[in-house]
């Protein structure tokens, strides 16, 4: 009898799982045909009312604020946070009500929700907020908690839980850090104009990460960089560090920069386009071969695989 | 990695190539996921060669990080995480470049 208790419970959850995807991709399906951000809006609430703690939790919150940049978005966030339990999903909106704040420029509300992040805090509940009291340019505050933060790192290096994590991964995460800690002074600076703190803070930074073959860091470390040497009028070197993103990983963002300090250096936009395509020529780095084992110990040579063809290479790690 | 999944599949068929390289040899958890999420092209399973793994050699420092080459060999494009409409971005940069080459 047991067994078959047992049996029925996990059909059950089987179902409930897969019933929550199926109204997901529903919801997906009507956000897309409503084209009202008030209908938008209502579409999701109703989702979170219903299923207020799943995986879509975060994802659906944080799309929400788009269309709902008011007091309601903070009322209904806070309201769900009190009806919820597991303490994960929560302490993730934090990070969307963060968001919220930056975008009504209300430093004392960021605050108050770094404040609020269950102890011990984590390296991303630094990160995050300097970099939404960044944004918002409250220097003040930012270089107050940067400070907060490196200490954080130190100590979180010799601490038990760090260490669980394999020697390759730390130092990783260690080197990731100093990068953005240092990224994160040199914007401080500049938003300051201590330029001289600020690109010396920059040039730090590199030394302890290096970039993507195409010659792209971290955390749109090119944009800042660019906007500082543009800034100091060493426009040439401002185009140079803004190049590969604007031709490998564009977006909107680096390509704006871009124009501006094409302009600045050839009066007019007139041969950005020619421009674009003869550094994409002269820069475009070729792939790197190797020769590695798949799960049946199979040997496969990059080169011989993607010869002559369009290829995609992804590197990751299962979470 | 579904997502990428999604694209091969649609892709599969033109002269195009899709490898991913596990960076960590995390083989008992990576085999699962592949195994689970039914993911069909091909997984290599990164290590060291001489003082640098591959992804090191690539200056990967954030995952997943995605490369698209063009037939020549050439860079193309270079994608960061799993942001919105990534997917539609690799799938058009691979057939324009599959398009000019005809």
């Amino acid at each position: 009898m047991k067994k078959y208790l047992v049996f029925f419970f996990i059909f059950f959850l089987f179902c409930s799982k897969n019933v929550l995807e199926k109204k997901y991709d529903l919801l997906r399906k009507s956000l897309e045909n409503s084209k009202e951000s008030e209908e938008k809006a209502k579409l999701i609430k109703d989702f979170l009312k219903k299923h207020p703690e799943s995986s879509y939790t975060y994802d659906l919150i944080f799309e929400l604020m788009d269309y709902e940049e008011t007091k309601e978005y903070e009322s209904f966030v806070k309201d769900l946070m009190n009806k919820m339990k597991k303490e994960d999903i929560k302490e993730d909106l934090k990070f969307c009500l963060i968001e919220f704040y930056k975008r009504n420029k209300d430093k004392n509300n960021i605050l108050k929700v770094f404040n609020s992040f269950n102890k011990p805090l984590k390296y991303d509940n630094f990160s995050e907020t300097i970099k939404a009291l960044i944004e918002i340019e409250d220097f003040e505050n930012s270089l107050k908690l940067l400070d907060e933060a490196k200490k954080f790192c130190e100590k979180e290096y010799i601490n038990k839980e760090y260490e669980k994590l394999s020697e390759e991964k730390r130092n990783r995460y260690f080197k990731r850090r100093n990068f953005e800690t240092e990224l994160f002074k040199g914007r401080i600076y500049f938003g300051l104009k201590e330029y001289e703190k600020s690109l010396s803070s920059f040039e730090k930074a590199k030394e302890f990460l290096k970039p993507s073959f195409p010659g792209i860091y971290l955390y749109d470390f090119n944009f800042y960089y660019a906007l500082l040497l543009k800034e100091i009028s060493k426009k040439e070197e401002a185009i140079s560090a803004i190049l590969p993103d604007v031709l490998f990983e564009k977006n909107e963002k680096n390509y704006e920069l871009f124009e501006k300090i094409y302009i600045d250096i050839y009066g007019s936009k007139d041969g950005i386009e020619d421009f674009l395509k003869a550094k994409k020529k002269e820069i475009s780095p070729s792939k790197i071969d190797f020769t590695l084992k798949d799960y049946d110990r199979k040997e496969y040579n990059f080169f011989d695989l993607s010869k002559e063809k369009v290829t995609l290479l992804a590197f990751w790690f299962p979470t | 990695m579904p997502q990428i999944e999604k694209i091969w599949k649609e892709l599969k068929e033109k002269e195009v190539v899709f490898v991913a390289v596990e960076a960590y040899q995390d083989t008992e958890r990576a085999k699962k996921l592949i195994k689970d999420k039914k993911l069909s092209f091909i997984f290599l399973e990164d290590e060291l060669v001489g003082d640098e793994k591959v992804y090191q050699k690539y200056g990967v420092s954030a995952f997943p990080t995605n490369f698209i080459f063009g037939k020549n060999g050439k860079l193309i494009s270079y994608h960061l995480g799993y942001g919105d409409g990534m997917e539609n971005k690799i799938k058009e940069e691979i057939f324009k470049e599959l398009d000019e080459q005809k």
